[in-house]
């Protein structure tokens, strides 16, 4: 038993947090475009998962309509995350989920590791919604904004079409830069996979020489690559007015 | 040293007793406890050790003297010598008051300038009444002084060293407060050692750090008393002397008065420059008299407005070019009242101080909609006489107001006449 | 007392060509024994930040040796018979500001902080931009140095920017300090058994990649200290800069680690258990934080046979705990398997529970294997340990733990 015990140090862990509206205008495409790209997407973080010396990316899927639900009580590993398809339903309630997100987001009784553990980064939490909230989102936002965790995480948001309501993802993740509009089916997965993998790739690396945050790492990349995604809208480049087409892919 | 029990009795000089209810704190040199004389609940300081005849007796004369004024928690009772040691009783400190010391450790804040203001104003007063009464400080240190955060009122308390001029009552106070001649020996506690130590204060009141410690002193990692002979006594350095920048504010220790040493007016930091120089450092005939700092308090109140866009206090240094260093706006003075050669600015809101009681005499108020926007109020019992530029003579009673009109000449208090241009 | 340092450049340094940023050091003596350590900011405002632990490190050292001196030459020692205190600006109270103790460490950081601000602007000024910095230096903050150099009144804390840890010790107190991130962590043996945890209490600003530091602008509130003078000293304390503490956690892994360094060292003598530490330190770096790393650690080794056998014991009640952890997770999980019945009577949602149920299961199993082989080789580690120190004595028969497997467990019940 050496000084060097390579078993005794685990990765570093990161989580990756799917926060998904399942409100009754989810229904039909949208829903099932969500379910399909994460599903696809998980596999690739995976990889990236097992590629990365740095760390191990979990995964947490948390769904809010009129209620709250995780898809499973602990964060499981990337690679052998099972998806179960999430069915829509219901109201919007964010502030709800903002409240879940704070009390995951904490060592005892949450998600995050004990200090018997590893090291850890900071999360990464992507918000999926079209509508607005319909309850108390900005109680349950401030609550979550006391959260440290939250505060040094990577936050993105996208948001499902015209009727979405940017502001209030515009609060959830601090800047407009960090809301990326989809208006198509297309868009809607490519920019989930594209913004799930961005925030695992820089999310889980070590603190680089740059001064740049992680958060603001990740809104550029995401942005410019946004750019070649057609149905995507972001804050620096708003579309042409009525782009608006689900109803034509249902 | 033999401590008192709750409800034990203590005997007075003046035949009444003082029953023990329970202790209220401790310092270093005794204990203070909640007592009850003839009804009345007050404060025992009871010492730890005998402190010999020569004290006894000096609280002897303090008590028949009498307070220079009423901001001094002054002894008035003394007890019989009694178990090896003694006392005296003095009113009970009202609530709400903060030892100075903690206004430095920013553990206590100022509501206000005005209230630092007044704080400086009701300090200088309380020298010049001891000054007045033939007496001086021996131990100055930031114990004796409990100050209101709202409004500044000031209270001065541990007064148990306080002795006639030129004697000494055997206390050496702290090196940090006293006139470097006294820290090398060279001479006894003064009205001019005192003179010093006033300027300490009002330095530490108005930055929250010692005028003479900067990065000279500190290149000392342990105070010794050698090094304190030295940076206090024989060769104090201003942290901002002209000539001599060896003592310099340290980055990332002095923080408060890096920041505002250029943000309070000019006149505050040329005072300061002066009074602490070489020159007034080494000659105890130099230092400013009590009353010549109220002079420059009075100056730095009479410039303090309330900025009409942010509605904080903004020091206005430069009354054609009004800048706010809150919100950084410019605005507009509303008036000026020229009393002799003072000019007070005036912006509604603003409370003006005509004489230095710490008691303020005019308020500027907003009236809209009315012919004359702003108004200055009354806030005095007083009535004031006003003559308007043709001639016309009108009184203005407690609480009624008067408009900000040029050319409006007004008599405030007896002596006391403004205009305003 | 004995001490025993090192540090070493991070992985990411390596690949990155910037120089090593943590600088350490330690050194006993039967008057005084003390341990620094200081860790330069990484981001590329940051750039001489090596320069700049290095030289708080050194001005640490004679400021700390200056202050033991002066007090040692007082009448009555400001630590004297002083309980375990600990501070920090955001919790004090007015006594423990107000007291001697208070004031004259304050004053120590003062003057460390003036010391450093005197000798960092010296080293800008005779250091002109070298080859390095002019090609791996942002353009910015090149620029922004260059100017302060032609301005007298300015300063430089942000391009020589770290953090700070200190350990003192004397015959009669010790004390410890701390601005910014890194641990401290002190080892106490109580009726034989061995305590570990962190002293100086802890800034919450100093959080995954955010620290305080000496080049705040309010450093000197900053700064939280622990000190003690009652008589009870701890058997070690190890400083560790961030890159331990991102590699193992704050807690029991970490304690574990400097428990296998004390072993190290009890069992080949300080000079190679030192070798063992540099041959580490980049190894560790490289599979976990990626940081520099440094340790820092003064210690008691009037006994170190006997504490060897403590730390042993330590690990064993560590590894004991995990054991039974996983018992408590299989047990649960076993429950939880046998709620869902057959199989065949699921839906799709509850199968897949059941998969991961059964997948976490035969984690467990694997986990309990790992920790027994870790329990078998601390025997096998103490056995040789005797051995060693005394070849003639008989060694105890050892109970053989037939347990290997968790079956073995649930077959006992």
């Amino acid at each position: 038993m050496g000084l060097l015990d390579n078993e005794s140090i685990p990765r570093r862990k990161m989580i990756l947090f799917f926060v998904i509206d399942t409100s009754g205008s989810m229904v039909g495409s949208k829903i099932g475009s969500v379910n399909d790209a994460i599903e696809n997407v998980l596999p690739m973080i995976g990889e990236i998962s097992d590629e990365n010396p740095d760390a191990e990316i979990n995964v947490a899927a948390l769904e809010f309509s009129t209620e709250t639900r995780w898809l499973y009580d602990e964060p499981k590993g990337a690679k052998d995350f099972i998806w179960q398809k999430v069915e829509a339903d219901g109201l919007t309630s964010l502030g709800e989920a903002c409240e879940e997100l704070n009390k995951k987001l904490s060592r005892s009784g949450g998600f995050m590791p004990t200090s018997s553990g590893s090291g850890y980064f900071a999360p990464a939490i992507i918000l999926l919604s079209d509508g607005g909230p319909t309850d108390n989102f900005e109680g349950g936002l401030k609550v979550l904004q006391g959260n440290s965790w939250y505060k040094s995480a990577i936050k993105i948001a996208i948001a499902i079409g015209d009727d979405a309501d940017k502001d209030v993802l515009k609060q959830f993740t601090g800047s407009s830069e960090a809301v990326i509009t989809v208006h198509n089916i297309d868009a809607l997965k490519k920019m989930i996979r594209i913004i799930a993998i961005t925030s695992s790739q820089i999310g889980s690396k070590s603190t680089s020489a740059t001064d740049a945050t992680k958060q603001e790492q990740v809104i550029d990349k995401v942005n410019e690559a946004a750019a070649d995604v057609a149905g995507a809208e972001t804050a620096a480049a708003p579309a042409p007015a009525g782009t608006d087409s689900y109803d034509e892919w249902d | 040293m033999i401590e008192l029990k709750i409800g034990e009795s203590v005997s007075l000089t003046n035949g009444a007793q003082a029953k023990i209810i329970k202790e209220l704190g401790r310092g270093g040199q005794g204990i203070v406890y909640l007592v009850e004389v003839n009804g009345q609940n007050m404060a025992l300081k009871w010492y730890f050790n005998n402190m010999g005849d020569w004290f006894y007796r000096n609280l002897e004369d303090n008590v028949t003297k009498g307070a220079p004024s009423e901001a001094f928690l002054w002894p008035e009772y003394l007890t019989t010598k009694q178990k090896g040691t003694y006392g005296y009783i003095m009113k009970l400190r009202p609530q709400g008051y903060h030892e100075f010391g903690q206004y430095l450790l920013a553990r206590a804040k100022f509501k206000s300038f005005e209230a630092m203001v007044n704080a400086a104003m009701k300090i200088c007063e309380g020298f010049k009444a001891l000054h007045l009464s033939g007496l001086s400080y021996q131990d100055l240190n930031d114990g004796n002084f409990f100050i209101h955060p709202d409004t500044g009122d000031v209270l001065i308390c541990d007064n148990d060293n306080v002795a006639p001029e030129g004697v000494s009552s055997g206390i050496l106070g702290k090196a940090r407060y006293m006139a470097p001649e006294v820290v090398t020996g060279k001479a006894m506690p003064s009205k001019q050692t005192d003179r010093y130590s006033l300027s300490v204060v009002l330095f530490l009141l108005f930055y929250a750090n010692h005028p003479l410690e900067g990065a000279r002193v500190l290149a000392c990692p342990c105070m010794t008393e050698k090094y304190e002979k030295q940076f206090y006594g024989s060769e104090p350095i201003f942290i901002y002397d002209k000539v001599n920048d060896k003592n310099r504010p340290v980055r990332g220790v002095h923080n408060n008065v890096l920041r505002r040493w250029n943000a309070f007016p000019a006149i505050l930091r040329e005072t300061f420059t002066q009074e602490f120089s070489s020159k007034c450092l080494s000659d105890p005939n130099k230092r400013k008299l009590e009353r010549q700092w109220q002079n420059v308090i009075q100056q730095i109140r009479d410039m303090l407005v309330v900025c009409p866009e942010c509605k904080d206090e903004t020091f206005v240094e430069d009354a054609n070019t009004p800048k706010c260093m809150c919100c950084g706006k410019p605005f507009n003075i509303a008036g000026t009242l020229q009393i002799n050669d003072r000019k007070v600015l005036l912006t509604p809101n603003t409370k003006v101080y005509v004489d230095m009681d710490n008691k303020p005499d005019i308020q500027v108020i907003n009236v809209p909609g009315d012919r004359y926007p702003i108004q200055l109020r009354n806030i005095t019992t007083n009535n004031w006489v006003v003559e308007t530029p043709s001639g016309k003579i009108r009184s203005v009673e407690p609480n009624m107001s008067m408009p900000v009109k040029a050319g409006l000449k007004v008599n405030l208090t007896g002596a006391i006449k403004g205009v305003i241009i | 007392m004995n001490s025993i340092y090192s540090y070493c450049k991070g992985e990411s340094h390596i690949l990155s060509e910037k120089p090593c940023q943590d600088y350490a050091y330690a050194a006993s003596s039967d008057t005084l024994s003390m341990a620094i350590v200081s860790d330069g900011h990484g981001g590329e405002r940051y750039f001489r930040s090596d320069h700049g632990s290095h030289l708080l490190v050194d001005i640490t050292k004679e400021s700390v040796r200056s202050f033991v001196e002066t007090i040692a030459e007082q009448k009555e020692c400001i630590f004297e018979e002083q309980p375990f205190t600990q501070y920090i600006k955001k919790t004090a109270t007015d006594s423990q500001v107000n007291s001697k103790a208070h004031k004259m460490l304050m004053w120590l950081f003062s003057s460390i902080i003036s010391q450093w601000n005197v000798a960092i602007a010296k080293h800008a000024i005779e250091n002109d931009l070298t080859e390095w910095e002019l090609t791996h230096v942002e353009e910015k903050y090149r620029d922004e140095f260059l100017n302060k150099r032609n301005d007298p009144e300015a300063t430089f804390e942000k391009t020589y920017g770290c953090t700070l840890m200190a350990y003192v010790q004397t015959p009669t107190y010790w004390f410890a300090f701390q601005i910014g991130d890194g641990k401290l962590v002190r080892m106490n043996i109580i009726n034989e058994v061995l305590h570990c945890d962190q002293p100086v209490p802890w800034d919450s600003r100093c959080f995954l990649n955010k620290t305080t530091s000496i080049c705040d602008s309010n450093a000197l509130e900053e700064f939280r200290y622990c000190y003690q003078g009652d008589g009870i000293f701890p058997t070690a304390i190890f400083l560790g800069s961030d890159g331990l503490d991102d590699s193992y956690g704050d807690g029991e892994q970490l304690y574990n680690f400097y428990a296998n360094l004390f072993k190290q060292i009890a069992k080949s003598g300080k000079e190679e258990a030192y070798n063992v530490l540099k041959r580490s330190l980049p190894k560790i770096s490289k599979i976990a934080s990626k940081d520099d790393m440094s340790v820092a650690c003064v210690y008691d080794d009037s006994n170190l046979e006997h504490d060897f056998h403590t730390m042993c014991n330590y690990q064993r009640d560590l590894l004991q705990k995990e054991r039974e952890k996983l018992l408590d997770v299989n047990s649960i999980l076993g429950q939880k398997i046998d709620s869902y019945g057959s199989e065949s009577t699921l839906d799709e949602s509850a199968k897949i529970n059941l998969l991961y149920a059964r997948k976490d299961q035969e984690k467990v199993d694997k986990k309990w294997e790992k920790v027994y082989k870790k329990l078998k080789e601390l025997d096998k580690e103490e056995d040789r340990f005797d051995k060693k120190l005394h070849p003639q004595k008989i060694t105890k028969q050892v109970k053989k733990d037939k347990t290997k497997t968790l079956s073995d467990i649930l077959k006992k019940k």
